[in-house]
């Protein structure tokens, strides 16, 4: 296990030990031909190592527009960049081309999408797909190794002394890996077994259509364990899944956590699941983070009443029980974005300061930010 | 499960539907032998007056099938519908029809029920054209004010467009064009799972009241049992086309009497962080193929509690404890079981 950390901190920078990836006030617009949509708007977060942050939110309120712009794939256009940055090892990956967002993919910045079946290649079987993500690490490796022979490694744990690559080759029974050549290495076969499908033989030689929604995103999962990302992008992973395998799934990305030491950013609509499997919870509302806390602190003492009333509507009581108080009204048309406070219009507590003043993410409590006046009086006016 | 008729404004007994999968010209040529994917395979309830049924499953369990076959949407394969005393099943063309004005549905995915073509007025009157009915253009908007009032919908959206509308308010439309006929049951076939959650709470909270206000009954089919629980006064737990438990709410999710049932309810995530789901859930392996259905009780290859006689005999859905029934061949000793498992590990509800 401690080699494994180790290969992930030597392809990283060593200076940015706490956070594995770093969000400074990020501005995202889609532009239509009437108005723009504002679709992210200074979002910042820090993502710690090893930790997994839940990124929850109602539709449109950008929670995937911001884990398609960590990973590059926002389209641009008609997607724009406001402002703002994404560092990943030290780097602005907005400001990366192509070609260096392709290197820092799958061992990087990994990403696990809501349709498995479409996110796999459906012309290539299971362990054609394995042995590709092999592969790439392998080729990554060489392409590292070749040019950190020239950095003075003094400072890395002298008593360390990492395998030869052409041992790791050998160790893994790989010998010449190709997407079309149908030998699987051991590697991939363990890669099955460890996201607990029972039989991995045979799943192996499957087509992705001949995948159930939960195989085929074990299957994602595997591959992810193979190529140690530092960080993993998980949009929406179980929901189109049936809750016993739901279940199944989310216990495993626990475990991707345990086992490499992977750092999760779960974007989710469904706050009970994120109270499974998140350390950090993060809810987002038009554009905003509305409420940043630990796991613990935003189910047991949330601050801010859009969290209040989303955490109502899970928690449903016996119809002889009486009705739960839902949020009224609709959430806002980012195209035309209510003034001050984005949730004022539908807020139970809001007072005439909060039409008129946008309230800035505060941290009101250690480790527990919220942006709302109601709970931060001293909250500034922040431009919207 | 089949007591009197009294009191029930449907009834399913014995129900079957059956898709032939194997009917294409090649098949038939070669002479292949027919394939059954067996949706709906043998089921029995009742849904009472002034009562919403839950139905529970996950995919495949043919809860959907159940639900439109139900509403005679399609001819069951076998067993027999009744709706307030009749047998529709034996029912065609007029007289079905006129049966239909008491038996409604509303769909899961409000984008694609409504048609985009059509203006709110038309799609929520449109029953009303399809049953010609004789009104009078004054009925015909005082019935159109009243439906659109019923579901909070402003009346100056009379002349708007689907795409003009939330989520949300497009499957108050579909209510609303559900409600227009005055039915006496409905069907909702997952009229909230694509809503956002606070969306999801607005409609539910609508559906009871106007279920009060009008004294119907619902056949309410979720994957999610939360909302289940919220919405129904009984529950059927669906797996493999079958019914492997029902009985009211709070017996079926604090007392099961079938391992499928307690399976779904420890996989069922709780919005508390020191409640989390053990181990991987309950249950190993995935649902079965509708078409080749395992021998013996369907649940088998999955159960932990699986013995001999669960692999070889179908267990009958038998009534364990009052009202509640389970298709279980040690559903008797599981509730021991059940109880000690639920208190070590299952987060609850």
């Amino acid at each position: 296990m401690s080699d494994e950390k180790l290969e992930i901190l030597e392809q990283g920078d060593l200076s940015d030990e706490k956070s594995v990836l770093r969000i400074r006030n990020l501005v995202v617009k889609y532009k239509t031909f009437q108005r723009d949509v504002i679709a992210l708007t200074n979002v910042s977060l820090d993502v710690p190592r090893s930790t997994i942050i839940a990124i929850v939110g109602e539709s449109g309120c950008g929670k995937s527009t911001l884990g398609y712009s960590i990973i590059g794939l926002l389209p641009r256009p008609p997607a724009e960049i406001g402002g703002g940055e994404i560092l990943f090892q030290n780097k602005d990956i907005l400001k990366l081309d192509e070609p260096q967002i392709v290197e820092l993919r799958g061992t990087g910045i990994s990403m696990i999408f809501q349709e498995p079946m479409t996110s796999l290649d459906p012309v290539y079987s299971v362990g054609q797909q394995l042995n590709e993500a092999i592969d790439v690490r392998e080729k990554r490796k060489k392409r590292r190794a070749g040019f950190h022979a020239q950095v003075d490694t003094s400072s890395l744990n002298p008593s360390y002394a990492p395998p030869g690559l052409g041992q790791r080759m050998a160790g893994s029974g790989v010998s010449s890996i190709g997407r079309r050549n149908k030998k699987y290495s051991e590697e991939a076969i363990d890669a099955l077994k460890r996201v607990h499908i029972s039989d991995p033989e045979r799943v192996i030689d499957k087509y992705p259509h001949e995948l159930s929604g939960g195989m085929a995103q074990r299957v994602m999962i595997a591959m992810a364990l193979i190529e140690k990302p530092a960080i993993v992008i998980a949009d929406e992973p179980t929901s189109a899944l049936d809750v016993t395998t739901q279940a199944q799934v989310l216990f495993l990305m626990r475990e991707l956590r345990e086992e490499i030491g992977t750092s999760i950013l779960f974007i989710t609509h469904d706050l009970a699941v994120a109270a499974q499997i998140a350390d950090q919870v993060v809810v987002m509302y038009a554009g905003e983070i509305v409420e940043q806390a630990s796991v613990e602190d935003m189910f047991h003492s949330s601050l801010h009443p859009y969290t209040e009333g989303l955490l109502k509507s899970f928690s449903h009581g016996y119809k002889d029980e009486g009705k739960i108080e839902a949020i009224s009204g609709d959430v806002p048309n980012l195209k035309y974005l209510p003034s001050g406070c984005r949730f004022h219009p539908r807020c139970k507590y809001a007072f005439a300061r909060c039409s008129v003043e946008h309230p800035s993410l505060d941290e009101v409590l250690p480790g527990h930010k919220v942006a709302c006046f109601l709970r931060s009086p001293s909250s500034s006016n922040q431009s919207n | 499960m089949i007591e009197s008729l009294d009191g029930h404004i449907v009834e399913a007994r014995d129900l079957k539907k059956y898709f032939d999968v194997r009917s294409g010209i090649t098949d038939r040529v070669m002479g292949r032998e027919k394939l059954w994917v067996k949706a709906v395979d043998g089921v029995s309830f009742y849904v009472g007056k002034n009562e919403t049924l839950g139905l529970v499953g996950e995919s495949g369990s043919g809860k959907t099938t159940l639900g439109r076959t139900v509403l005679m949407l399609q001819k069951p394969t076998e067993g027999s519908v009744y709706f307030d005393g009749k047998d529709i099943t034996k029912l065609k063309g007029e007289q079905l029809r006129k049966i239909r004005k008491d038996m409604q549905i509303v769909f899961q995915n409000p984008m694609s029920s409504l048609d985009p073509r059509q203006r709110l007025k038309d799609i929520v009157l449109e029953p009303l054209f399809a049953f010609k009915e004789s009104l009078t253009v004054a009925e015909i908007r005082s019935l159109l004010e009243a439906a659109l009032k019923s579901v909070g919908l402003p009346e100056d959206s009379l002349m708007r467009f689907p795409h003009e509308f939330s989520g949300g308010q497009r499957q108050r439309i579909a209510i609303a064009r559900a409600l227009i006929v005055n039915p006496r049951f409905i069907v909702l076939d997952e009229p909230t799972s694509a809503l956002d959650s606070s969306i999801q709470t607005q409609i539910l909270n609508l559906l009871r009241r106007i279920q009060e206000e009008r004294k119907l009954s619902y056949l309410f089919i979720s994957h999610n049992v939360n909302v289940v629980k919220y919405m129904a006064e009984r529950m059927a737990v669906m797996y493999g086309g079958k019914i492997v438990e029902i009985g009211r709410v709070r017996d079926v999710l604090e007392t099961p009497l079938h391992p499928y049932t307690l399976a779904l309810i420890s996989s069922v995530p709780v919005p508390d962080p020191d409640r989390k789901i053990a181990s991987e859930g309950q249950v190993k392996g995935e649902v079965p193929s509708a078409v080749r259905i395992p021998s013996g009780c369907r649940f088998h290859p999955r159960c932990p509690y699986a013995e001999e006689i669960c692999k070889t005999t179908e267990p009958e859905l038998l009534e364990i404890k009052s009202s509640h029934w389970s298709a279980c061949h040690f559903a008797d000793s599981f509730q021991g079981k059940a109880l000690t498992k639920i208190i070590e590990q299952s987060p609850g509800l």
